[in-house]
């Protein structure tokens, strides 16, 4: 009797794994202890053939688009193209008009150096360490930074390529400091520099101009893990139209769902603050296009609690 | 070119590689809407607003996957909202256009095979409904997932991906649909078998 339940059990849970061994989706272990059982177990063998039966029976419900709807199809879709912008620019350039930076940044670089140049000829005297104060991003034309040290007593050593590598050293609070770090939080040409500059901002993200570096970089940057530290940096900022900004840009551009999420933790932490239409605008919009259904839940859940509409209108 | 040039090129706005990138794969994608939704209607809504979003956010894909699973993970959400919808206002459409012209798709089940054995065609006639019926009971995504397996052959690791999901959530789903398609419509075979 026992032996007989034993074979039941057995036929039962060899059974529940035909479909799969049909699709071939068996590690070889469990495929082999299936074929092990059927051969010796008739019953699970003309269950496999009626269940095999049935999966040839459904390949017969396959369709085939007709030729016509695919010619339609295609036909609509250049018709939508043609009323559609060219593909989105970046927030940076939506923030910036028709002002296009990657264009002018090299035409840039060419006229600081040659700035540089003049003015070095005419100004020697000025190019002195205890000049480092007055230095601006510009007087770095054409600069890169390469490499970010933070020294035992706390002060920053940052490593510029220009014509000839040069090492500028300060506090994190020196005004010149702070925008090659921005500089570098924007441009740095390696995400691990990125990463490093965008986590020594987010202490100095209460400064106007570092939050729209963070922002910048948190809308930006193609590095998932520096973007992230950019909207760390930020979570306390959600008030800033700046930073509000940026958020609504990640919401419904950023192709990882665990950034679009971060941004609605973010807005459910504010502190009693109001979120601003941009951003209730925002979230309705990913409401209709939002492919994560959790972070579509998420988007929905602040709606409500806020009283607003899951649709625009 | 090859695949990831043709989408560089398209992201730097060249219309050309973009149309080249569509025509590879809309073939596939209409196909899986008109075989998920089984309307011609819906399917053309589904093909727009899936190379519609592509367009739009070409700029944001960074080859973290490949285009194909970006791709598909944006038409199976669509397909899946659609699905949900329906599920909510109860309708659900069987009249699809094939090449042949327009018909019901739980008409064309296993036809080919029956020709000259009237047992067959007898049992085939019955089917017809059950096969609609038994669909029609899968949850959105147990069809979605029987669908890409059954009918677009993709492994499950791939729709793991796609839906966004791990492979075994995707084996579950699919064991899930296989037994309500079995139970649904197993006692037939098993009867048309012992039958012969």
């Amino acid at each position: 009797m026992s032996e007989t339940f034993k074979q039941d059990e057995n036929c039962e849970k060899v059974r529940g794994q035909f479909a799969l061994l049909l699709y071939g989706e068996l590690s070889f272990n469990e495929e082999e202890l299936v074929e092990s059982h059927l051969d010796g177990c008739a019953g699970c063998r003309g269950a496999l053939q009626s269940q095999k039966a049935l999966h040839d029976a459904l390949d017969g419900v396959a369709v085939t688009p007709s030729p016509a709807l695919l010619s339609r199809c295609r036909e609509d879709l250049t018709e939508l193209l043609r009323h559609e912008k060219p593909a989105q620019p970046s927030w940076w350039r939506q923030m910036t008009g028709s002002w296009n930076v990657q264009f002018l940044r090299p035409m840039t670089a060419v006229a600081l150096l040659a700035v540089g140049f003049f003015a070095a000829k005419v100004t020697p005297g000025l190019n002195f360490p205890g000049a480092v104060h007055s230095m601006g991003l510009g007087d770095f034309g054409g600069a890169q930074v390469r490499r970010v040290a933070t020294e035992p007593d706390g002060r920053l050593r940052i490593v510029v390529d220009e014509t000839r590598e040069r090492t500028i050293s300060g506090s994190r609070e020196d005004r010149q400091i702070r925008e090659l770090l921005m500089a570098a939080a924007k441009e740095g040409a390696d995400p691990g520099l990125r990463a490093q500059t965008v986590t020594i901002l987010m202490g100095d993200a209460d400064v106007s101009d570092v939050r729209e570096a963070l922002a910048f970089a948190m809308a930006n940057d193609e590095n998932t893990n520096v973007r992230l530290k950019a909207m760390e940096g930020l979570e306390q900022y959600t008030n800033d139209p700046v930073v509000q900004n940026a958020l609504a840009h990640v919401l419904l551009n950023d192709p990882n769902s665990g950034m679009r999420t971060r941004v609605i933790e973010a807005l459910d932490e504010r502190d009693g603050q109001e979120l601003n239409r941009q951003m209730v605008g925002a979230l309705q919009e990913l409401m209709s296009r939002e492919d994560d259904q959790d972070v579509r839940e998420r988007a929905g859940r602040m709606l409500h609690s806020i009283k607003a509409s899951a649709g625009t209108y | 070119m090859d695949e990831t040039e043709l989408i560089r090129a398209a992201q730097r706005g060249d219309p050309a590689a973009f149309e080249e990138l569509v025509r590879t794969y809309d073939q596939s994608v209409l196909r899986l809407a008109l075989s998920m939704l089984r309307s011609p209607e819906d399917a053309r809504d589904v093909y727009q607003e899936t190379f519609l979003r592509v367009y739009r956010n070409l700029n944001h894909f960074r080859f973290d996957c490949s285009f194909h699973t970006w791709l598909y993970r944006i038409a199976t959400n669509l397909c899946l909202d659609q699905l949900r919808k329906r599920k909510v206002r109860k309708e659900e459409p069987v009249i699809v256009t094939t090449a042949e012209g327009t018909l019901d798709r739980a008409d064309t089940a296993a036809e080919t095979r029956v020709e000259g054995d009237p047992l067959r065609s007898l049992f085939s006639g019955q089917i017809r409904k059950r096969v609609k019926d038994a669909l029609g009971e899968l949850t959105p995504r147990e069809r979605m997932v029987f669908e890409l397996r059954h009918y677009e052959g993709m492994r499950l690791r791939k729709i793991g991906e796609v839906l966004g999901t791990t492979e075994e959530a995707a084996k579950n789903c699919l064991f899930r649909a296989t037994q309500k398609m079995r139970s649904a419509l197993g006692e037939m075979y098993e009867r048309n078998i012992q039958a012969r």
